[in-house]
């Protein structure tokens, strides 16, 4: 009744409208463009090593810490210089809130192991500094605000940790592992109550409390590039994330040191940063920047939320929200000096803009605007605003062009349904009656003897004569099915050859078309 | 030029084949109008997708990955290609002119047809230099191959009302040299084309007489080297009770008077018995 090909419209029109409906009513068609203003540019000398916006001279208003090789310095929202000092390298730096007062403070750790030294600056103010002995070169400074006391923690290049109050006394020194510097200092939870995870380039990886005893270690294999803590379940105890040259992502429990899982990604993990990816909020994601360009999203049970591929070797990664849907969307910063932007649903990828050199360091805060992100890059630190504009009625044009192709397929289906067939050009008029069939028969043997004369006298060649026998011969085995379907008695001249089906003539013990041996 | 390939096998009284042949012809011309009135469809629905592309490569300039407007271009095209592939499909060369010849000469004949009896044969039209139509292949010294093709493009056997049986074979005969790669005498190997070393068409009659009603005796119309219109006599054999004659020509357009013309002729041989 109906034709195949409005059969075939039919189920591919459903298909269609299925696959529209679904891109439709899931949001997955933004129609959204991401692109940057920038507000300014700051410059600097050298690399830099740590920036942050962040409010460090107490006003209520953020400013903007840049460290270098060798250079501490802080502009204020007027992107006037607050602090410009030089130290000697290494120099490690942190902020926090040292002193307890509610305001962020600054933390230098600096010198070679000769001379190592720790700078405080208070309410934005230089308070004091201290030597601090039986140490090697500066490597890492944090601010933990253990329960009673807070604490500037310091490590050097051997593997030792020194922990200071806020007027530089030291009040306790551990070591992690000696002969290789320590890579990773964070504030990690058990409980609730803080704890510091320290982490060795060797690998090892341990956790001290407030006085300065390990709970736990943990021996990476390979060398170790990132280590950060969250509490990524909201359980009060913190994940601690370790990422490597091994290319394996470990999550091990904050509170034991034990692995919760791992995840091989490949290549060397390079940076790791919590991230709210998939809009759920009882629980953070994770997301991972690898030396070989990739960036994946990964949820807490180890599953790969979405990959994506940056342009260069991923130098740093920042969160912003730029839809505002309660997810956070990733910044990465690349060798190359581009900044691309993953969507945290699904890792569709945008790039923001391209730098001169490297992207160095890169985060996201409130500094002359709000939601800006400044961006350390050839000497320059470039402060943005990175906009996000959508076309609302973008999201129904996937339901129209359903429609649209629903209607063109129908449009085509009936297209060729209403097409002729093409004639058939070998047609044969037979009458089916007695005598017709007879006479036929008669005319197709003499047809047969006429060129079994002209294969005799050698009047044609082997293959056309095998052809045309062929043809005859299967126009005869047509001809006695219509004879016996008539009912008229004869004796079956052919038959058909089992291997090429090639019609022959009773008695032949080998059929002429294809060779086979023919057994009656 | 090339034609529609038609075989039809003959083994009906003549208005069915004629209406067959009719409808075929009925048929053609409601395919190539179909395909003349829609040919531009799909070009039109080709054109009608760049819109899309360019809606959509706008939108990416302005900063919108927007790319939904680009399936509705690829489908347009994709429909475009099957309609289009379809439309080809139904798409016929013309029916060699031989055709409209047999038509007529089995629509002449219809009526001289003894009742209840049909015509027997078939019209071979599906082209005359193909493998199975070679009936001899020579090569040269120099391993150029020249083959004589032999068209049998109808073949008729028919009781006739008198009593008569007629059989008309229409031959058409190719001479052919195929192409190869030969020698200048520069030494530089050059194509040549197949070319053609002779080219006509052969008619064959033969009228088994029926001995109640006729006798053979010669004519003077018709003897060997005799011209019927555009045949030349080549033979005729009127022993053992049946007029054969073989007559042949360089005209490769047939007629169908011509054949009617000989078929006419030939008659002159047989006397009535009073």
């Amino acid at each position: 009744m109906f034709k195949p090909a409005i059969i075939f419209a039919v189920i591919l029109s459903v298909m269609v409208m299925a696959v529209s409906c679904l891109v439709t009513f899931l949001g997955l068609s933004q129609g959204a463009k991401v692109d940057s203003q920038t507000a300014l540019t700051l410059p600097y000398r050298g690399t830099v090593h740590s920036m942050k916006i962040i409010d460090l001279t107490g006003d209520g208003v953020n400013d903007l810490f840049v460290q270098t090789d060798n250079q501490v310095m802080v502009y204020d929202n007027n992107q006037q210089v607050v602090i410009d000092q030089s130290y000697q390298s290494p120099l490690a730096t942190t902020m926090g809130d040292l002193d307890g007062n509610g305001r962020e403070d600054i933390l230098v750790f600096y010198g070679p192991a000769t001379n190592t030294r720790a700078s405080v600056f208070l309410n934005g103010a230089f308070a004091t500094e201290v030597r601090i002995d039986n140490t090697a070169d500066a490597s890492r400074a944090a601010i933990i605000p253990f329960v009673g006391q807070r604490l500037g923690i310091l490590g050097d290049t051997n593997g030792n940790l020194v922990a200071i109050d806020q007027n530089g006394q030291v009040v306790w020194q551990a070591s992690l592992s000696s002969g290789d510097y320590i890579r990773g200092l964070d504030d990690a939870r058990v409980n609730g109550e803080v704890f510091v995870a320290v982490a060795n380039h060797d690998g090892t990886v341990g956790l001290f409390d407030a006085n300065g005893q390990q709970r736990w270690s943990y021996q990476l294999s390979g060398a170790l590039r990132r280590m950060r803590a969250f509490d990524l379940n909201g359980d009060g105890t913190s994940e601690i994330l370790l990422g490597g040259d091994g290319g394996t992502l470990v999550v091990l429990d904050g509170g034991t040191g034990q692995p919760i899982f791992t995840k091989s990604l490949g290549q060397t993990i390079v940076e790791i940063r919590e991230a709210e990816l998939n809009g759920e909020p009882s629980s953070r994601e994770i997301v991972v920047g690898g030396r070989s360009n990739g960036v994946w999203g990964i949820d807490l049970a180890g599953n790969i939320l979405w990959s994506g591929t940056a342009s260069a070797r991923v130098s740093q990664i920042s969160l912003l929200d730029v839809d505002a849907n309660g997810s956070e969307d990733v910044l990465v910063g690349d060798e190359s000096g581009k900044v691309t932007l993953f969507r945290a649903d699904n890792g569709s990828s945008n790039s923001i803009q391209t730098f001169g050199g490297a992207v160095e360091r890169m985060d996201i805060g409130n500094f002359t605007a709000s939601g800006q992100t400044a961006i350390a890059s050839a000497g320059n630190v470039t402060v943005l605003k990175v906009n996000y504009t959508q076309l609302g009625f973008m999201r129904f044009v996937p339901l129209l062009i359903g429609l649209f192709v629903s209607l063109a397929i129908f449009v085509a289906a009936g297209f060729i349904a209403s097409i002729p067939p093409k004639p058939d050009l070998r047609i044969s008029v037979t009458e089916q009656s007695r005598e017709a069939l007879i006479a036929q028969r008669r005319m197709l043997k003499e047809s047969i003897a006429d060129v079994e004369r002209l294969r005799s006298l050698g009047n044609v060649t082997p293959e056309a004569y095998l052809a045309r026998l062929k043809d005859l011969r299967h126009q005869l085995a047509e001809n006695e099915a219509s004879i016996l379907k008539a009912g008229i008695k004869i004796n079956v001249e052919t038959r058909s050859c089992p291997n090429c089906g090639g019609t022959l003539m009773l008695g032949a013990d080998k059929c002429e078309y294809c060779g086979q041996v023919v057994l009656h | 030029m090339s034609y529609a390939p038609v075989y039809i096998t003959l083994g009906d009284r003549p208005l069915p084949i004629l209406k067959k042949i009719e409808e075929l012809g009925a048929r053609k011309k409601q395919t190539d109008d179909t395909y003349n009135r829609r040919k531009w469809i799909p070009w039109l629905l080709f054109l009608g997708g760049i819109p899309f592309l360019c809606i959509d490569l706008v939108s990416v300039a302005l900063g919108y990955p927007f790319l939904w407007l680009t399936c509705v271009m690829a489908v347009c095209w994709l429909a475009a290609i099957v309609m289009g592939l379809n439309l080809r499909k139904i798409r016929m060369a013309d029916f060699h002119p031989d055709l409209k010849t047999s038509y007529n000469v089995i629509k002449t004949l219809r009526d001289d047809l003894k009742p209840q009896s049909v015509f027997l044969g078939h019209i071979d039209l599906t082209g005359s230099e193909l493998a199975q139509k070679v009936i001899r292949e020579n090569k040269d010294m120099r391993g150029r191959i020249t083959k004589l093709y032999s068209d049998e493009w109808l073949r008729l056997k028919a009781k006739l009302y008198d009593g008569n049986v007629l059989r008309v074979s229409a031959c058409h005969k190719i001479k052919k040299r195929d192409a190869y790669w030969g020698r200048g005498s520069s030494g530089k190997s050059k194509w040549k084309p197949a070319k053609s070393k002779g080219n006509f068409q052969e008619l064959n009659i033969r009228i088994a007489v029926n001995p109640d009603l006729y006798e053979i005796v010669p004519s003077p119309e018709i003897q060997t080297g005799s011209i019927i219109g555009p045949y030349h006599v080549q033979a005729i054999d009127t022993n053992g009770g049946m007029v054969t004659l073989n007559c042949a020509t360089s005209k490769l357009q047939n007629v169908p008077d011509d054949i009617l013309a000989v078929l006419q002729t030939s008659y002159t041989l047989l006397k009535r018995k009073r």
